[in-house]
């Protein structure tokens, strides 16, 4: 076969162009978003057009390197991602102004988006050649997840930390690790957060958890040992809370759950932010109309809180259409991973779906006030190069994956 | 690749995201849509008051006395929830001559928090230019252009006009002030205070359309702002010259002191002065801590207005008041003479009491005990009225209750009848309590304006009048509302004989003090008090034939009442020579020639 005609029969027209539509929606947004600045809207709207046709660039490399071959460098690509990050933590110790990003010229450049795929693929890698038996093997998965999200946390980014613990967790369990496995490692992170509630509720869940190991034939002294971790984590919680958390970030937990408490405080974003959502009605207050965004009230309107921005001017209709293609997007991810022909590549799509459902989840959920406030963009909407570039990436990774799957 | 159950387990529990997003949005925009919305409108639209401005206050020839100005403010717009920025904070400092604690102080005291924070209200110019100078395009310092009362003759009437401030806590919970809010100007004493709900206008309000950070944008349609209504202007009956010559003769005294003039017919107060004086401009701005306490540690006490505030032993000036009881009760006849001649004293029980002239006076009528003041002739006429009686004419003289003038804080004076003083005392009373209440002394207190309008109530048949500061109210169309009313309070109707007898004997007082050219009638007082030296009073009336004018002088502490004769006379003739309170005066020259005669 030719491979030109193959192309044109067997190209993810539908995901490409969803990807491409949602970066427009974004271009649109952000346009609108920093309409009330006084830099011209135009500048950044003609930044993210740049960024975006540098995505589509970048998406076509994605789409003829071969994704087993990609996750065969893994071991590279994941230990410079991690020496990328050691530097610009040591470089941010120095005081020089590094703490998210490095300047290069004019150009900056996120290395926690670099790390987020070079852990995707060193994870495929990984499960690909062995799916964890046992608490040693599960205990390496563990770690390469921990050691780039406990960098990334000393930024400090606790939200861009975070999305480690998900997404281990979906490509986990599409490789296909023993449930009682996988509770053993999500029990112990249930009863961190279960600490914070009354003092019964955990012993509940511990009886729950013990009773569940058994009916799935876990050994005894499994049994006992994730029982023990889970007992240790809630037990160790609430020193987590006072000592490895800053202030501004207990801050945030708490207003999340009680806003009005300090409306001109922290609980400020998270209530203007609603506001913006709600006064959008069903049909939006129409572009560049939003009062809330035109008028300052959100916080980093054109990156984190975009979101917003979207649903006062388009309203639910625009909400809709905009979660209509991030769900086409995700649920053909999901096909992808399915369909792939070797597990690699299979694990790494699913690493890249669970990737962009976190990401949306988490930047959605935290301006409606279902999560606290983090720096996490909306991928494709969001204004900033690093955060489009690796989008279209792995959108990149997806197409040629699907696309390789005819090819054979 | 995958097993099928766990294909759906995930695509379930992204769908599960999805839904929850979905729904949680779907709560915030359709559900509850409506109440945010209406908060992003309260977001957006500040709602920024117009303090309406206040009526002027004019004197009754339509001088002006008070009225407002533009003044600058300069504030400081902190966004919410920020601190302040020290490194401004001491530029600030610099420009404006505060220390930094100051403004750290006045930017804590600011209430609401988008409001901004008064730093210095009623900025001079240069400051303002200053200001403007180093800090121009700072967008969190604002200069204000606001309304600020001005006095335009300064200390002149301070006690009768007043000043005005903030409208406090208290005030607010009081109906008259329901349609007030914190940061209001009221007027917080004197006529500014009595007159305030006729002073103060209906403040107005502009709708705003602002961004998170205060500041002011056209960008958005906002609706139509509702204009402030002015207060109505306040006339009164005061008369400028004569105030600024009455207050010009109680600052060459060496004491504090009081001097009120009215209109001998219908008491409207043509000049009312109290000394010494403050200055309204101090409460501009909510008066200083530093200011405040100057003003009331003060031992001579400037802020009290002495006329109608206080309320003193009026000593030999209530002998009118026993004259009165003494004739309209039978008791005496304009003829009789006491049963005891005066020989300078007088004894009663194992007591001695003076008079006094230690030489005596001799035998006296009651008009020749009026004018000599003879201490003997009224303890007798006393003790043959006895103490109720006495108080009772007091009384209807409406002594021992306020004489209703249009300010705050009126004292009520004291009139003591048997029944008070034994419940004061749980006591019987010696049978010589009288002797003294008789004479002024004793426990009789009476204000200044209430002695007043006692010769008022003379020079009217016996008619008590109420005093009145109000000439007209006039809306800003122009419109009366309110104009001045003869208000006669209690009518003693008294007899030709009881006044034409009082009369002779009041002549006789100014007569024997020199040259009697404006035909004053008037009575002495020298009140003995616990404090100090005597306080000195004058009250009367003039011209004797025709009258026009009533005034009483009060000054503490100031000795013998027949010094402040010749400043009595000194008011009549300024009066009669400036045509105060109008021309229409009797003529003297032209009553010599159709012989009334001089009552001598």
């Amino acid at each position: 076969m030719t491979k030109k005609s193959s192309i044109f029969r067997d190209f993810d027209f539908l995901l490409f162009s969803s990807a491409l539509l949602l970066s427009f929606l974004g271009i649109i947004i952000v346009f609108s978003s920093v309409g009330g600045g006084k830099t011209p809207s135009s500048i950044f709207a003609l930044r993210q057009v740049i960024w975006v046709g540098l995505g589509v660039v970048v998406m076509f490399f994605a789409f003829f390197t071969d994704a087993e071959w990609l996750v065969s460098k893994a071991k590279a690509i994941y230990v410079t991602s991690i020496l990328l990050l050691v530097v610009l933590l040591i470089l941010g110790k120095l005081g020089l102004g590094f703490a998210r990003w490095f300047h290069i010229g004019s150009l900056s450049f996120q290395p926690s988006e670099f790390a987020k795929i070079a852990y995707l693929i060193y994870a495929a890698q990984l499960l690909a050649k062995k799916v964890p038996q046992n608490y040693i093997e599960l205990s390496i998965q563990l770690l390469i997840a921990l050691i780039p999200a406990l960098l990334i946390s000393a930024q400090p980014d606790l939200g861009t930390a975070f999305i480690f613990i998900p997404v281990m967790l979906i490509m986990l369990f599409w490789a296909g690790l023993k449930l009682r496995l996988f509770i053993a490692l999500l029990a112990p992170l249930c009863f961190v957060a279960l600490a914070f509630t009354h003092w019964w509720i955990p012993l509940v869940a511990l009886v729950f958890l013990i009773v569940s190991l058994r009916l799935l034939n876990a050994h005894p002294q499994q049994i006992m040992v994730t029982s023990g971790i889970s007992v240790i984590f809630a037990l160790a919680s609430p020193l987590l809370w006072n000592y490895a958390l800053r202030d501004y970030q207990r801050q945030r937990l708490l207003t999340l759950f009680n806003p009005s408490k300090d409306p001109l405080g922290s609980g400020y974003n998270i209530i203007q932010s609603q506001i913006a959502i709600g006064s959008g009605g069903f049909w939006g207050k129409g572009l560049m109309n939003g009062t809330q965004s035109k008028l300052l009230f959100l916080p980093e309107q054109h990156t984190d809180f975009i979101f917003p921005v979207l649903a006062e001017e388009l309203g639910f209709l625009g909400v809709i259409l905009l979660l209509s293609f991030f769900a086409f997007i995700i649920f053909r991810g999901t096909q992808i991973a399915r369909r792939a022909t070797s597990p690699e590549s299979s694990f790494l799509a699913m690493g890249i779906v669970g990737l962009i459902s976190i990401q949306l989840f988490i930047n959605i959920a935290m301006t409606i006030g279902l999560f606290p406030v983090t720096g996490i963009t909306l991928p494709f909407i969001s204004y900033g190069g690093s955060s489009i570039l690796l989008i279209f990436f792995c959108i990149g990774l997806l197409l040629g994956i699907e696309y390789r799957r005819h090819i054979f | 690749m995958g097993s099928k159950w766990r294909y759906y387990s995930v695509r379930i529990c992204l769908g599960a995201i999805f839904l929850l997003l979905i729904g949680r949005v779907f709560w915030l925009q359709i559900l509850e849509g409506e109440t945010f919305s209406q908060l992003a409108e309260k977001n957006r639209i500040r709602v920024v008051k117009i303090p309406a401005p206040r009526g002027n206050i004019y004197d009754r020839n339509g001088e002006l006395l008070v009225t407002n100005r533009g003044s600058l403010s300069i504030l400081y717009m902190l966004p919410p929830s920020s601190q302040p920025d020290m490194e401004l904070l001491a530029q600030l400092s610099d420009i404006l001559d505060l220390s930094t604690d100051q403004l750290l102080q006045r930017i804590k005291e600011k209430r609401l928090p988008f409001e901004p924070a008064v730093l210095l209200s009623d900025a001079p110019l240069a400051v303002v230019a200053r200001l403007e100078e180093k800090l121009a395009g700072n967008e969190d310092i604002l200069v204000r252009a606001e309304v600020t009362r001005e006095y335009l003759y300064g200390k002149t009437a301070c006690h009768l006009l007043g000043y005005c401030g903030e409208v406090d806590q208290k005030m607010l919970s009081q109906s008259q002030y329901d349609d007030l809010t914190v940061g209001d100007i009221v007027g917080r004493a004197g006529v500014e205070l009595t007159f305030d709900q006729y002073l103060r206008g209906i403040n107005g309000y502009e709708f705003v359309a602002v961004n998170a950070k205060e500041e002011r944008l056209g960008l958005f349609s906002s609706p139509e702002p509702i204009p402030p209504q002015p207060g109505n202007d306040l006339y009164l009956t005061i008369d400028l010259r004569l105030q600024k010559f009455v207050e010009e003769i109680l600052s060459r005294i060496p004491h504090p002191g009081a001097i009120i003039v009215a209109d001998a017919r219908n008491a409207q107060i043509l000049a009312l002065a109290s000394s010494p004086q403050y200055n309204p401009d101090i409460f501009q701005q909510g008066v200083s801590k530093k200011d405040w306490s100057a003003l009331t540690s003060d031992p001579t006490y400037p802020l009290l207005n002495r006329g109608v505030n206080c309320s003193f032993p009026p000593g030999s000036a209530f002998k009118i008041v026993t004259a009165t009881a003494g004739l309209e009760e039978g008791i005496v006849t304009p003829q009789d003479t006491m049963p005891i001649p005066c020989y300078g004293s007088f004894t009663f029980g194992d007591r001695v009491f003076h008079c006094w002239n230690p030489g005596g006076h001799g035998s006296l009528n009651i008009s020749g005990g009026l004018t000599n003041s003879c201490n003997v002739f009224f303890f007798q006429l006393g003790l043959k009225l006895g103490l109720d009686n006495l108080a009772k004419y007091a009384q209807k003289y409406m002594l021992g209750e306020p004489t209703g003038i249009e300010l705050p804080g009126e004292a009520r004076g004291i009139i003591p009848d048997l029944a008070k003083l034994e419940e004061k005392y749980s006591k019987k009373m010696p049978p010589g309590e009288v002797l003294n209440d008789a004479i002024g002394q004793g426990h009789v207190l009476v204000s200044p304006i209430q002695l007043l309008m006692v010769l008022t109530a003379i020079a009217n048949k016996g008619q008590v009048l109420r005093p009145t500061l109000l000439n007209q109210i006039y809306t800003p169309e122009g419109e009366i509302i309110s104009s001045a009313e003869r208000t006669v309070r209690s009518d003693l109707k008294l007899s030709p004989i009881t006044i034409d007898t009082i009369v002779e004997g009041l002549v006789g007082v100014v007569d024997r003090f020199g040259e009697n050219q404006e035909h004053l009638v008037g009575k002495t007082g020298s009140a003995e008090n616990p404090h100090g030296d005597t306080h000195a009073w004058f009250v009367g009336f003039a011209p004797q034939e025709d009258p026009r004018i009533s005034l009483v002088i009060f000054i503490e502490n100031g000795g013998f009442g027949e010094s402040y004769i010749k400043y009595a006379q000194q008011i009549i003739t300024f009066c009669r020579e400036q045509g105060i309170p109008d021309s229409d005066w009797w003529n003297l020259e032209l009553a010599s020639i159709t012989e009334i005669p001089p009552q001598q």
